[in-house]
């Protein structure tokens, strides 16, 4: 048997965390591995989409299991993309989870069993293993902020668990209730053939409505609450806070994203009608969460509360480019997905820098940091104009085609777009307000002048990050030609459903 | 026709068992007792062989030995022989006599006439049989008052269940004028008057209340909690194997078709499963026992499987069952077993007890939390694969045959899941994440446990892989 690239992308972080249980010492070195591995792979099929733009699957491997699920994986643009940002995320939490003391070997086995569920979820084109990987991931996140998070880690890893698996239930229910409307003999799990039978689940009645809707409706929760949309948002801010640094990045710039990626995976192509009927709620839920978000992380005081907030109000824009189905919107808002885990990442390592020298993340308690820390000042200033969405870093490209996407888009997108950009000004607002407190200004307390600046360490996690950012920001082209032919062939499988 | 008598084979192993355990009990000398439990493991052993080549007969008046009993006879004496082989090494010193191992062949030989009774009888036989040796099994810790208030409340209320179900067997025979269950089935034929389903209901009392299915599960939370853990493993688990055949064979024998699932009882499972359902979950969140946690989420579980029995007729509901009982009795026996070692060092289990477990013993703990996440459901373990089995026949028998209440049920299912996870988790908050200091090396761990502990771990993982499961049972089940 013949193990190809993305099966190795899934089963090396495996293979690397049991490595990590065996040597404190080498974990840290097996955990960097083990996140190449992914990103290698998805570097490899990302430079083919990006030189054969097409919106087929590439890599393919299929290996049949019982009562018609299967480890049959391959991936499109998005898939890659998605692959690639994982293995990125995870060797940067890696790097600065470096000099973490307590349990090491323990904390990088989880963080490789982590990154293999989420490789599972972005390679696998089979609904069973994608709702098991879904689920497994909630495993090591609730033991990897419940042990090593702040004061209130048990209760924030709890609701994490319990909020996140109740969002996803339905889906469990959705996926069986699809497996027995097939008829005998054509049962399947993988999600091309599914998608062909869309039909078939607008057919067939379930619980008083049609199977489709019913469907939709548990797909749209459980992305919802991952991504996580307002009003279903509550347990991040609180996740956040209470997770170490390396926890934090690898949420804000993969997790979140698995609800996007579930949108576009699961919910445009086996539901298109729906996709259709409902798009003015998905695009008015990305809006509410853009202003809302905005404005709630306008008055936070904890450093991390802010950007995590900011996150939320981010990823409304994948929502509202994807809910427009236009082409530019769709693809603005997967070009979002990836640049936001840039940017969002380096933002919460920036904030983990500074709590691991003040020991607290009170922004009046910070100011005139750009004194003692020119580098750190440096960085955090492109990430906040990065996040801002300034033009020429990697935050504008993505937003700027959901907008755009959006004022071409029919019904109530225009307004919809309208409200958004709204939100430029007021995400300048927050993040710019925040890096004068923070960075600028006198030194407020004396005894941060002692702070030392940006260790070797310190910047071998945030240079990349840097460096991609300005990278995406100046030359979008190529990550957006990966990333629009499958798009453009999900809208047309949209659109052929309605005629 | 050949002696019928071959049949009984497993079950005159076990008899036999019983004494031999207790005549070595008797002749060993003072400081080598523990070779009793060895008697009784491979007594449950040789059961289990016997069981394997005796094959299967004709359906008789008192027993049948059909593909049903084929299928809970080997559960039994497996969940039996992983209790016994984890208690010899866990009661080994104040809990070591070996009456305990007799104790325990006892309810698996219960267990077995009940699984094959095809007899009020025999069932009721059969279900004090296992009673009675389950009620000393409860209150076997000698001096310790939870003990010993454990055991009290499972002979109160176990008699009690034993007396209302013979009862209403006393109707059942009265108006029907038999007590086989073909025969009260053929009596039945033309119809079911009120009187005779009301004997049949009060009959099944016993049966639930060996289910803990709400409202008979008062008992389970305070006996789980008073009784010492490596018992709760013997009674959570072995009892329900045989009244869920007990269950079956009652619904499929004697309830005619006009009343039979979907009808009217098929009504009745489904409220019986979704109350089971929500008062366990519900009520294990605000528990702070680990085995009383336990204990609520066997409520719960139980609920589970009386609902996929209200999806029957047909084979694959019972197949669903019975996969559900298997991943359960792995996943139960595997975390009592964990407990009842963290039980044994730290004195007691309740949630504040268990802080730092993790670091004294890591391994045990893992398999604790895998055992944990099995029986909450979380994929691919088995107790995942069991709930879809279920919810698959729930959602299928209420989309085909416009039972509505199914599918309500099976979104109560989906919702308790998530509400009780959290009780899961806290078990996992206590041992897993909570800080501990000043932690005693701990003594190494039996090596019966260990052995234990992989076997259900291993059967944990591989019943969640093992997609065919169903229609592998459902093909045992039609064998003729």
């Amino acid at each position: 048997m013949v193990i190809g690239p993305l099966t190795w992308s899934v089963l090396a972080p495996l293979g690397f965390a049991l490595l990590c249980l065996c040597s404190a010492r080498g974990a840290r070195w097996f955990a960097l591995l083990g996140s190449l591995v992914p990103l290698a792979v998805g570097l490899a099929a990302l430079g083919d989409c990006a030189r054969h733009p097409g919106a087929e699957f590439r890599m393919m491997e299929s290996h049949p299991w019982a009562a018609g699920a299967g480890w049959s994986v391959g991936v499109d643009g998005i898939g890659a993309a998605m692959l690639a940002l994982s293995g990125l995320v995870v060797a940067i939490a890696t790097i600065s989870a470096w000099n973490e003391q307590r349990r090491a070997h323990a904390y990088h086995a989880l963080v490789m069993l982590l990154l293999a569920a989420m490789n599972g979820v972005f390679v696998t084109l089979d609904l069973l293993v994608f709702y098991i990987c879904w689920e497994v991931m909630l495993v090591p996140m609730l033991v990897l902020i419940g042990l090593w998070g702040g004061d209130q880690r048990r209760y924030a890893a709890m609701k994490f668990f319990v909020f996140t698996l109740a969002g996803s239930v339905l889906m469990l229910a959705m996926l069986i209730a699809m497996w027995n409307a097939l008829p005998e003999g054509q049962r399947t799990f993988d999600l091309r053939q599914l998608a062909t039978h869309w039909q078939l689940w607008e057919r067939t009645a379930f619980l008083g409505m049609p199977l489709a809707a019913f469907g939709f409706l548990a797909v749209l929760l459980a992305a919802l609450v991952k991504v996580p949309a307002v009003p279903l948002h509550t347990w991040l801010p609180h996740a956040h806070v209470q997770a170490p640094t390396a926890i934090s990045v690898i949420l804000a710039g993969i997790l979140l994203k698995l609800g996007v990626y579930a949108l576009y995976r699961l919910a445009w192509p086996l539901f298109p009608v729906q996709a259709m009927q409902w798009a003015w709620l998905i695009g008015l839920i990305g809006v509410v969460g853009i202003l809302w978000a905005a404005w709630v992380a306008l008055g936070q005081r904890d450093l991390k509360r802010l950007v995590a907030y900011s996150s939320v109000s981010h990823m409304g824009f994948c929502l509202l480019g994807l809910a427009g189905l236009t082409v530019a919107g769709a693809t603005g808002g997967m070009v979002q997905a990836v640049t936001h885990g840039l940017s969002s990442s380096l933002l919460f390592l920036l904030v983990g820098v500074v709590y691991d020298r003040a020991h607290h993340r009170n922004i009046d308690g910070f100011g005139g940091l750009a004194a003692p820390m020119p580098r750190f000042a440096w960085i955090l200033l492109i990430a906040c104009l990065a996040g801002a969405g300034l033009p020429g870093l990697a935050g504008f490209p993505g937003e700027a085609m959901a907008l755009f996407g959006g004022f071409t888009a029919g019904g109530p997108f225009p307004w919809y777009a309208a409200a958004a950009t709204l939100s430029v000004v007021l995400s300048a607002a927050y993040l710019l307000w925040m890096l004068k407190r923070v960075a600028y200004g006198p030194l407020v307390h004396p005894e941060h002048a002692a702070f030392p600046d940006l260790d070797a360490r310190e910047l071998a996690m945030t240079v990349p990050l840097v460096v991609l950012i300005i990278l995406v920001g100046v030359w979008p082209g190529p990550l957006v030609d990966a990333l629009r032919p499958s798009c453009e062939a999900l809208l047309a499988h949209v659109r052929g459903a309605v005629p | 026709m050949m002696d019928p008598l071959h049949l009984l084979l497993p079950e005159a192993v076990l008899a036999v068992g019983i004494i031999a355990v207790l005549i070595a009990d008797m002749l060993l000398p003072a400081g080598r007792k523990s070779g009793a439990g060895l008697v009784a493991a491979a007594t449950c052993a040789g059961a289990l062989i016997a069981a394997a080549v005796s094959g299967r007969g004709p359906v008789h008046e008192m027993l049948s030995f059909d593909s049903l009993t084929t299928l809970a006879r080997p559960g039994i004496l497996l969940a039996t022989l992983l209790v016994l082989i984890a208690g010899r090494g866990e009661q080994r010193n104040d809990d070591g006599h070996p009456a305990w191992a007799a104790l325990v062949l006892s309810v698996a030989l219960g267990a077995m006439i009940t699984a094959a009774a095809s007899n009020l009888v025999t069932i009721y036989l059969g279900l004090e049989l296992m009673s009675l040796a389950g009620y000393t099994l409860a209150g076997w810790r000698a001096g310790s008052r939870t003990s010993a208030e454990a055991g009290m409340k499972y002979v109160l209320f176990g008699g009690a269940a034993s007396g209302l179900m013979l009862f209403g067997m006393s109707h059942v025979y009265g108006l029907t004028g038999h007590l086989d269950l073909a025969g009260i089935g053929k009596a039945l034929d033309g119809g079911m008057p009120v009187s005779v389903l009301a004997a049949l209901m009060l009959a099944g009392v016993g049966i639930a209340y060996k289910m803990a299915v709400v409202p008979f599960h008062f008992y389970a939370p305070d006996v789980y909690q008073g009784a010492p853990a490596i018992a709760v493993a013997v009674l959570g688990t072995v009892p329900k194997i045989a009244a869920a055949v007990v269950l079956v064979r009652g619904l499929v024998m004697t309830v005619p078709p006009d009343l039979a699932p979907p009808a009217l009882v098929g009504w009745g499972l489904s409220l019986a499963a979704m109350a089971s359902l929500v008062v366990a979950a519900f009520t294990a969140i605000a528990s702070r026992d680990a085995k009383r946690i336990v204990a609520f989420s066997a409520i719960g579980h139980a609920g589970a499987i009386i609902l996929a029995l209200a999806a029957m007729p047909g084979p694959k509901p019972v197949a669903a069952a019975a996969f559900y009982l298997a991943a359960y009795v792995v996943a139960n026996i595997g975390a009592l077993v964990c407990l009842s070692v963290l039980e044994r060092e730290r004195g007691s289990t309740d949630l504040s007890v268990l802080v730092g477990a993790m670091r004294q013993r890591p391994w045990l703990t893992s398999a604790l939390c895998l055992f944990l996440f099995s029986l909450a459901g979380v994929p691919p373990l088995a107790g995942f694969l069991a709930k879809w089995g279920i919810l698959r026949e729930v959602l299928h028998a209420g989309n085909e045959s416009g039972r509505s209440h199914l599918t309500i049920a099976a979104l109560v299912l989906l919702g308790t899941t998530a509400v009780s996870a959290w009780s899961y988790l806290l078990i996992i908050r206590a041992a897993v994440l909570q800080p501990a200091k000043d932690l005693a090396r701990p003594p190494r761990l039996a090596p019966g446990v260990v052995a234990v502990l992989t076997v259900c771990a291993a059967a944990t993982v591989g019943l969640g892989l093992w997609l065919d499961g169903f229609a592998v049972i459902a093909r045992v089940l039609t064998r003729h």
